[in-house]
């Protein structure tokens, strides 16, 4: 019993004794095993995050962008592509409708700046007038072949798309408009509402042609004396009203025409600067006089690189034997904006006789729509692997492409396709250039990024349903 | 008694190690649901790229036909559309579209081969009024995809703007 007792204290004091050495070292050794495994799993699990995450966003961006980009050009042209002249009688109150030639396509505009960045192969490229402009990137400032692109897109929101001519500029401060001629007429600033931008461009005195090198011009009305439509504050008939400041109305003549592009066209440039942004700048502020830098604002950033491509109409037959030629108005054909469709320029209207010379076979009137690709990077760098003999990293084994549609005939054959093309071989693929910046270094470390491609065809509707 | 004792002690010491062998099998099993997450994070990301791509390609075809549409008299023409970019004809617009939907290894579907996307063209014009619809459906598996699960698609009818 004694002894029983004895032993019973021998063991409480063992356990008393607590852990050994040993046994605290095991357990610290089993603990920082498990701390390791438990970093290393949230390593993994992060690295995913990051990796997921960064995709997201550049889904996002890739979308974003062209979706941002299809609204602008679905609404191109709108007020700019039209050859119909809505003409009132207010003795009558009849509503006509006149075809007229356009004379704002291919008209160079004053005070755009894009011109002035831009050259070419013969020089500085002008900006005209059209609905959609694709610049290459090859042809931007320090740009090399297969550099992101930048669009020009222009568009007026007149309450109708109409031509009036209003002859009767008087150079100065303030223009008279014997007779706007439509029942739309302007208006002049009120609340909550700009005042329209008129377009002055300076025709010849049949009204049929433009009088070449004689840039085209916009201004906001500022104000208006004159017949007011009632209810509205429309103004029409007989009046004068006044442009805004820095007016340019001394080069225009009494033989001018004046065109209604409502109270917010736009002028915008887009293209991917070098943060890798793509970025729209907003140029109708500029062009109005009202303002002296453009308006910029991101879309989306992670863009690496823009391109886009004409889809064109080839005419039956080609220019300039075109005084009878009827067209379909269904694009025929993919074009890169190089060569002569570089500088896409003068206006050919095929349902009237050549309005000025010869017209050119890259003509702004047989763009029917726009294919636009973008390139969109996470912003998620993935390390090199290490276990390589070399380390070098595998999140982007091989360079974007993009397949080039294949060319339908070759460029001014004049064929009307009426047939499909065959399949695009693959060596039309087009490689984007994964670059750092537009002016195209070779980012050393694009293999270390993921990237997304985009890509979609926008029709340039206005040109498409006018009679261009 | 003494020797039931030290016996008994032995015992408990082995369950100590059990406790710790169970205890990490459970923490596995967390971190285990952990990599499950991530793994349903990163696929849904890739589905949605794909559906995204699907819209895309139905953006492209609903362009193709509008800038594809016209006869010499410069209205939408459902004759040459139906001709051309019906799925039922297989007309040439359709099979330029589709061979590219289909070609994977240039940014097409997965198992868009082996469901090939339909076109309808509709004519419901009345007068002088030109009313030609399109019906598109794309179809597509997700590289997880059952083979004979019904396939993921994309559908969506347009006008074609006269």
């Amino acid at each position: 019993m004694r002894a029983t007792s004895g032993q019973n204290t021998s063991c409480q004091h063992k356990l008393q004794q607590g852990v050994t050495l040993v046994e605290l070292l095991v357990a610290v050794v089993i603990g920082l095993l498990g701390t390791i495994v438990i970093f290393t799993v949230y390593k993994g699990a992060d690295g995913f995050k990051r990796t997921t995450v960064g995709l997201g966003d550049a889904q996002l961006n890739g979308a974003v962008s062209l979706f941002t980009i299809e609204r602008y050009i679905r609404t191109s042209g709108s007020s700019l592509a039209t050859t119909n002249e809505v003409t009132f009688n207010s003795a009558t109150g009849a509503i006509s409708t006149v075809v007229r030639p356009n004379l704002l396509l291919g008209c160079p505009l004053f005070g755009f700046p894009v011109a002035s960045v831009v050259t070419g192969p013969n020089g500085a490229l002008t900006t005209p007038i059209a609905p959609v402009r694709i610049i290459d990137g090859s042809l931007l400032a320090g740009g090399a072949a297969g550099a992101s692109d930048v669009i020009v897109i222009m568009s007026g929101n007149a309450d109708i798309t109409t031509n009036p001519t209003a002859a009767g500029i008087v150079p100065g401060g303030s223009v008279a408009i014997p007779n706007v001629d439509n029942v739309y007429g302007w208006r002049e600033p009120s609340a909550g509402r700009l005042g329209d931008v008129a377009l002055m461009v300076l025709a010849t005195k049949d009204g049929t042609k433009r009088v070449s090198n004689i840039p085209c011009a916009a201004r906001r009305i500022s104000a208006i004396a004159g017949n007011v439509v009632p209810p509205s504050t429309v103004k029409t008939g007989s009046g004068t009203f006044t442009l805004a400041s820095g007016n340019p109305s001394a080069t225009f003549t009494p033989d001018s025409n004046i065109h209604n592009l409502g109270p917010n066209p736009y002028f915008i440039s887009i293209g991917v600067n070098a943060r890798q942004e793509l970025v729209e700048t907003n140029f109708t502020r500029m062009l109005t006089g009202e303002s002296a830098t453009p308006d910029v604002r991101v879309i989306a950033d992670g863009i690496i690189s823009m391109q886009a491509q004409y889809g064109i109409d080839n005419f039956t037959p080609l220019p300039p034997v075109l005084a009878t030629t009827i067209s379909d108005d269904n694009v025929d054909q993919w074009v890169e904006p190089t060569g002569i469709w570089a500088n896409p320029t003068d206006v050919d209207d095929k349902r009237t006789p050549i309005l000025s010379g010869p017209v050119p076979a890259a003509a702004i009137t047989r763009i029917k729509a726009i294919r636009i690709a973008v390139l969109a990077r996470s912003a998620h760098f993935e390390p090199p692997n290490r276990n390589l003999a070399t380390p070098i990293c595998e999140a982007t084994p091989t360079r974007a492409t993009w397949p080039l549609l294949p060319a339908v005939a070759a460029v001014n054959t004049g064929t009307e396709i009426t047939s499909a093309p065959a399949k695009p071989a693959s060596a039309d693929s087009l490689p984007f250039v994964i670059a750092s910046s537009p002016s195209n270094s070779a980012d050393a470390n694009w293999r270390c990024f993921r990237y997304r491609v985009f890509e979609t065809t926008i029709p340039v509707i206005n040109m498409i349903r006018s009679s261009l | 008694m003494n020797m039931n004792r030290v016996a008994s002690k032995h015992a408990q010491a082995g369950a100590l190690l059990l406790e710790a062998l169970v205890a990490i099998v459970i923490f596995s099993i967390g971190v285990l649901a952990l990599i499950g997450v991530q793994a349903a994070a990163m696929r849904s990301t890739s589905d949605s790229k794909i559906r995204l791509d699907a819209e895309f390609f139905i953006d492209q075809l609903v362009t193709d036909l509008t800038i594809d549409a016209r006869g010499v008299d410069g209205k939408v023409n459902f004759t040459r559309l139906s001709q051309r970019y019906a799925s039922a004809t297989a007309g040439v617009g359709y099979t330029r579209w589709r061979d590219r939907v289909i070609d994977v290894a240039n940014g097409g579907l997965p198992g868009a081969a082996a469901e090939q996307p339909t076109v309808v063209i509709t004519d419901s014009s009345v007068g002088t009024t030109t009313l030609v619809a399109a019906d598109i459906a794309v179809f597509w598996r997700a590289p997880n995809d059952s083979a004979t699960a019904p396939p993921r698609r994309a559908v969506g009818r347009f006008l074609i703007p006269d």
